[in-house]
């Protein structure tokens, strides 16, 4: 399977928006689902806000793509929790990913910003 | 029984996805509604708000059940579920059992003969790597399940897909190097016309001793997926079936 590419279409932007948000909470190692939501919410402040049911889709998704690796772990007393993690493939999407966003929220401010002549 | 019975079993009614994924969907969300439940306690919420935070949190809409399912509703995994679904029964495992052994007796009276494999193609060969490749995944997967008893761990599926791709790839590479040997017996047939008929019933002699060898191969793999995928299925359908215990 050929890596996924970061290309952000128009009519799926709250797709992209939603695996950018999931693959950069684990840039700084494995999480488990219920700490992805968590996460991205506290580090948002609060702006962005997942419902964990919402969450699932996504991540299974990515895991399918080959972006993210979920294993399950034994976690004594807390029991057994799947966690996940960036692979090579999901480490490259995501740095494509942001230089994506990075030029379409300039383009977009630039337009928005324009005075009229 | 879990604490989250009760929104687990309203998901697991609408959760229209094939097995194992079903199973490990639910497994999935409750722990994590464990695990968050415990991360609220720990930031001084109180049982009952930890409760009620978690049911909220987790509610799964319409859109992300239809999502999970056109993730996970593949054509290829509903044959798998009807596939194995069908080796549930006591009478249809008996079955499997019986033709197992049918089959192991048979292939080893040939396979124990050294003639098998001086008839069959040099290719064979390369058939033993693939074949002990599975059988390692296959002895993994055992002593993983034999570990862990009757406790329950995703991981342990891991690898018995691979088996039936093995199984697969024996065959196909039996195939193709059998059509290669025959265009070489028609090369040698096309230098020699006179020896034809010697060289039609070699290349027969090499291309069912080395089928044999190949479907024994083939077939022993896929009879060990079919047993691990079961216990193990078996496993994570009770672990399921725990969590939602008592909720009709």
């Amino acid at each position: 399977m050929s890596p996924k590419e970061a290309k952000l279409e128009p009519q799926s932007l709250t797709k992209h928006f939603n695996e950018a948000l999931i693959l950069s909470a684990l840039r700084k190692g494995a999480k488990h689902g219920y700490q992805l939501a968590l996460d991205i919410e506290e580090r948002s402040g609060g702006r962005f806000g997942f419902k964990h049911g919402t969450l699932y889709p996504i991540l299974h998704k990515l895991e399918k793509d080959g972006l993210i690796e979920g294993t399950w772990s034994d976690e004594g007393q807390r029991g057994k929790r799947k966690r996940y993690q960036l692979t090579r493939d999901g480490k490259r999407y995501l740095r494509d990913l942001g230089e994506s966003w990075t030029s379409l929220l300039n383009h977009f401010g630039e337009m928005i910003g324009e005075e009229e002549s | 029984m879990s604490r989250f019975a009760q929104l687990l079993s309203a998901a697991d009614a609408r959760l229209t996805v094939p097995e194992p994924a079903r199973s490990r969907i639910l497994l999935e969300i409750a722990a994590d509604m464990e695990g968050l439940h415990r991360e609220y306690l720990d930031r001084g919420f109180s049982e009952a708000d930890a409760d009620a935070s978690v049911v909220d949190h987790f509610d799964l809409s319409e859109d992300a059940l239809r999502e999970l399912v056109r993730v996970h509703d593949t054509p290829l995994q509903r044959s798998l579920e009807n596939l194995s679904g069908h080796i549930r029964g006591t009478w249809s495992r008996l079955l499997m059992v019986v033709l197992a052994l049918f089959v192991t007796v048979g292939s080893a009276s040939l396979l124990f003969k050294g003639q098998l494999y001086r008839d069959a193609s040099g290719l064979v060969w390369v058939l033993m790597p693939i074949l002990a490749m599975g059988l390692v995944i296959a002895g993994n997967q055992v002593r993983r399940l034999a570990g862990a008893g009757d406790g329950w761990g995703p991981s342990r599926q891991s690898g018995l897909g691979r088996l039936l791709g093995l199984a697969v790839l024996i065959v196909a590479v039996a195939v193709a190097g059998l059509w290669v040997e025959l265009y070489l017996s028609a090369l040698r047939v096309r230098a020699v016309p006179g020896e034809t008929l010697i060289h039609l019933i070699g290349w027969l002699y090499m291309a069912s001793a080395t089928l044999v060898i190949a479907l024994s191969g083939a077939l022993a793999l896929g009879f060990l997926w079919f047993f691990l995928e079961s216990r193990v299925r078996h496993q994570e359908l009770t672990a399921a079936a725990n969590l939602l215990e008592g909720i009709s």
